[in-house]
């Protein structure tokens, strides 16, 4: 077999670094941000495994369908599918709520990352040491190849970072399970680069089904680049080095390279991420809901006093969340239900909550504003609020970080809360408490199946979102008043 | 060239083409355009099954790949005794369809088509048990929509940014073929345009991978995207409806650029296919004619490699340099030449492996010429017109030759093509295998059942 050097350049540092990377080199705070990493997205995936969520649904029964060895679980069913099928439907799991947290350089790594680490390691038997390792190192890899792209030039040419970005991040956590040395390594890297992509088109399909089927897209091209890489299947050596036809002409027209290995070894990126989300809806809106409810809460005030809402944000924020046709990219429709139901559930994302004729009367006196002066403000995502009252106030709040994000962070204790919320949309609360557990000791895990064990979900549990005396439907996750 | 942003006004065109795919009927195919197409058919299986050669590595690989993923016994793995499901099939035989290099192409809209949406009909067909006359009809339906779209998107500008026409524009091509033989009809049909848009992909990146492995498996990956697109949409997944037309249009996307008459102009009246050039070398094309030149001259002058002092070309002078000394050996005209005189032929063994260790094509290959040459301008990009002069102890030999054999206007006899096939698959399947596929193809509209076709291509003895 025909092995190629990746040569000296920045893939080269990178792939060394990462083939070397292991456990060990994770200091302990990281670890333990990396273990609520996996439990948050655990929490989403199994809220996303519900047939409600048709895009989860369709792509597990296109795994079903598609047969082959049985060796890695798709999560909230009954059934084991090719590491590569498991890839797919959970990955369009992960974000198919898009409840799930830890997005880092405007990407929505976990996930794609951690259905990548459970499936490749659930077929590999690894540990929990190995998966957190892995998990470092593809959030490592899609990090670097993303800033040095400069992500937010990827919008403007219709790719989707999240998705070109995670083909890198999934093929190196599938290559780093699957021990590869660092020519196979670096030939993963290629071979994902030559099938990334991810379009932003689903901002046009209000079935919401190929908004998540880009994620999931992007785990199954990691893990066939890795497993192909793996087999001897050569590929580009140096995909992120720039050369005569590059991934940065390609997605975005920047190139960086020094971003792809700036600071290599020292913070690690899974360490840096945004934070967690508590609304289940792009989380650009969530400092607009945050403004609101503090609005109503403070000035004692109900829906029925709204006359109108203003929803400023950045102006570069505006045009993906105003009168998107996706409820949950959707401003208008999101500030509306929350100001009548007081928060959000993932069940008014998935029904429209417009039947309610206060909600659709609302939504069409929220007027969002992309205001250029808020641009500057250091906050990803700010928001500003005014509520003109039916009596003829107008009330203001400012918001700079939604609960949640790493400047006003959720408690631990709130996060776990989020988790059993979800979770127990699918799974029993000794199950959900047993898999909390578990991963809180995930690095004294021997092997990766026993988690895969609790996500397994028989079939007829899978009829319908799972529900438990007492407790809602769908979750409030934390919102609620 | 339209720019983006006027396309707002106009109507939805995905609506409009996906019309075209799915109530373009048989009938309304020229009985010479079937032919054609069989004919088109058959060289690319020929080509397929040699990448499946012990000799190459790239058999082996997938072969593994496929025997650990598994998947439902669906369709055909070409070449090797295992089925899977039809879109890792796709995956597979896509990728065997160009590993060699030798299958036709359509030189204008830079598309292997074959490769793309021979594999995907007949994993689809097969899997539908559908007649051969719906495979043909769908091969025929899915190089124009791979044609096209590479045109609408823009060939040289998809080169530009880094993406490989075959890859990102022949998942179109894929797709048409099997959502024909779904049977994908109404919305279902624009969702998996829509899908089919947000999964394709194929980056030019190949170029600097010397096992040469990652640059069929472009055409693998749009073979599996368009069958996994119509294959998701039969499901009730959802996708944009409009991708040609929507916010976030796939011409943005690729290019930034979107000729909407390519993807109408003469639709249903002429037919890509017709267009496609069949290769006898396994190089660059530009070289063909000249290849043409130097094998006449050794025919009719009864020159042999070894009475050769000197090889001149002459090739137009906007595009000599792509091929005068490249390092790349397909697109290395002294080598390439060489070679071809020693041999008598230009297989894809030789091109992976450097034969300039046989001191006679390499001394050879230090004697060839490349000259630039602007009277040739005058045609070129349209054609590679080519000079060559072949100077022995004996004279002075030339032709000039403006069309290579394999092309449209120069077409291969069915004796040459049967050669043809028969070389690529000889250390594969045995003479009576290989007229069995050679009979079944040529009267391929009249097999109830594509099975009988996909049967004959599993491993042999």
């Amino acid at each position: 077999m025909p092995t190629q050097d990746a040569g000296h350049g920045p893939t080269a540092a990178l792939t060394a670094y990462a083939t070397r990377f292991t456990f060990a080199d994770l200091p302990a705070a990281a670890a333990a941000d990396a273990k609520m990493v996996v439990l948050d997205t655990l929490g989403a995936l199994l809220l996303g495994s519900a047939p409600q969520y048709t895009a989860s649904w369709l792509t597990g029964e296109l795994a079903r369908r598609a047969g082959g060895t049985p060796e890695s679980t798709v999560i909230g069913r009954d059934f084991k599918a090719p590491v590569e099928s498991a890839a797919l439907a959970n990955g369009t799991m992960g974000y198919a709520a898009d409840i799930e947290g830890a997005s880092v350089a405007r990407q929505h790594v976990p996930a794609v990352l951690v259905p990548v680490a459970l499936a490749v390691g659930e077929r590999e038997h690894a540990d929990g040491k190995a998966l957190l390792a892995a998990l470092t190192v593809g959030y490592e890899i899609c990090s670097r190849a993303g800033e040095a792209c400069r992500t937010e030039y990827s919008y403007p040419h219709s790719f989707h970072p999240s998705a070109v970005f995670g083909y890198f991040g999934a093929a190196a956590t599938a290559a780093h399970l699957l021990r590869l040395d660092q020519p196979r390594f670096a030939n993963a890297l290629g071979i994902a680069g030559s099938n990334a992509t991810g379009l932003m088109t689903w901002v046009d399909d209000p079935t919401e089904n190929s908004r998540p089927l880009v994620i999931g897209m992007a785990a199954r091209g990691g893990v066939t680049a890795a497993l192909l890489a793996q087999m001897g299947f050569g590929g580009p050596p140096a995909i992120l080095d720039g050369g005569k036809y590059s991934i940065y002409d390609a997605y975005a027209g920047e190139m960086h390279l020094d971003r792809v290995t700036d600071g290599l070894g020292e913070a690690l990126w899974i360490t840096q991420h945004y934070g967690y989300k508590r609304h289940p809806c792009c989380g650009d809106i969530h400092t607009g809901i945050d403004a609101l409810l503090s609005i109503l809460d403070d000035h004692r005030i109900g829906s029925d006093d709204i006359a109108a809402i203003v929803h400023r944000v950045k102006a570069d924020r505006a045009p993906v969340i105003d009168n998107n046709p996706l409820k949950s990219h959707c401003a208008q429709y999101i500030m509306a239900v929350a100001a009548v139901r007081g928060k959000i559930e993932s069940a008014d994302i998935l029904e429209d909550r417009r039947a309610d004729p206060r909600i659709k009367s609302l939504s069409n006196r929220v007027r969002l504003v992309g205001d250029a002066a808020m641009d500057p403000w250091p906050a990803h995502a700010p928001a500003v609020v005014d509520v003109a009252t039916r009596d003829g106030r107008t009330l203001t709040a400012r918001v700079d970080d939604a609960k949640g994000r790493r400047d006003n962070p959720m408690t631990k204790a709130e996060l776990e809360q989020k988790f059993m919320d979800l979770a127990t949309t699918r799974i029993s609360r000794s199950a959900a408490t047993r898999l909390m557990e578990l991963v809180f000791r995930l690095d004294r895990v021997a092997d990766v199946g026993q988690i895969a064990a609790l996500l397994q979900v028989s079939g007829d549990a899978g009829a319908g979102l799972r529900r438990e005396p007492k407790r809602p439907a769908s979750p409030s996750l934390g919102g609620g008043r | 060239m339209t720019a983006l942003s006027s396309r707002a006004a106009q109507t939805n065109m995905t609506d409009r083409f996906a019309r075209w795919v799915e109530t373009f009927p048989y009938e309304r195919i020229p009985a010479e355009v079937v032919d054609r197409t069989k004919e088109i058919l058959h060289d690319g299986l020929g080509a397929l099954l040699s990448a499946t050669s012990p000799r190459y590595d790239i058999g082996g690989v997938l072969r593994r790949f496929v025997q650990e993923t598994g998947g439902t016994p669906e369709a055909q793995v070409f070449g090797t005794d295992l089925r899977t499901n039809c879109a890792t099939a796709a995956l597979v035989n896509g990728t065997f369809g160009y590993y060699c290099d030798i299958e036709s192409h359509h030189a204008g809209a830079i598309m292997h088509a074959i490769a793309v949406v021979g594999p995907a009909a007949l994993a689809v067909g097969e899997r539908m048990h559908r007649s051969g006359r719906d495979v043909v009809a769908a091969i025929v339906v899915g190089i124009d929509a791979a044609c096209r779209l590479s045109y609408a998107l823009g060939g040289a500008a998809l080169y530009a940014r880094g993406f490989h026409p075959t890859c990102v524009a022949g998942t179109y091509g894929s797709l048409a073929a099997a959502a024909r033989l779904y049977g994908l009809q109404g919305p279902a049909l624009r969702h998996a345009f829509g899908l089919a848009g947000t999964e394709t992909s194929g980056l030019l990146a190949w170029v600097s991978d010397e096992t040469e492995h990652s640059r069929p498996y472009n055409m693998g990956l749009a073979s599996r995207h368009g069958v996994f697109a119509a294959h998701l949409a039969s499901c009730g997944f959802g996708g944009p409806p409009a991708i040609f037309d929507g916010k976030y249009p796939l011409g943005h996307a690729f290019t930034g650029q979107w000729d909407e008459s390519a993807l109408f102009q003469g639709l249903g009246d002429t037919f890509k296919v017709t267009e496609i050039a069949i290769k006898q070398y396994a190089c660059c094309a530009f070289i063909h004619p000249g290849l043409d030149g130097l094998f006449e001259i050794m025919e009719q002058e009864r020159v042999r490699a070894g009475d050769i002092r000197r090889i001149t070309l002459r090739y137009p002078a906007g595009g000599y340099q792509v091929i005068d000394g490249n390092a790349l050996r397909s697109h290395c005209a002294q080598y390439v030449l060489a070679l071809a005189a020693h041999k008598g032929a230009v297989d894809f063994d030789d091109i992976l492996h450097d034969r300039r260790s046989d001191p006679g094509i390499r001394a050879l290959s230090e004697r060839v010429s490349v000259v630039g040459d602007k009277e040739l301008d005058r045609t070129y990009p349209d054609l590679y017109r080519s000079i060559i002069e072949v100077e022995t102890a004996a004279g002075r030999y030339t032709r000039d030759v403006t069309y290579p054999k394999g092309s449209p206007q120069r077409p291969l006899s069915r004796d040459e093509l049967d050669h043809k096939f028969a070389r690529l698959t000889a250390d594969l399947i045995s003479p009576r295998r290989r007229d069995e596929i050679t009979g079944m193809v040529r009267r391929l509209e009249e097999v109830p059942d594509v099975t009988e076709l996909t049967r004959l291509l599993r491993r042999d003895g």
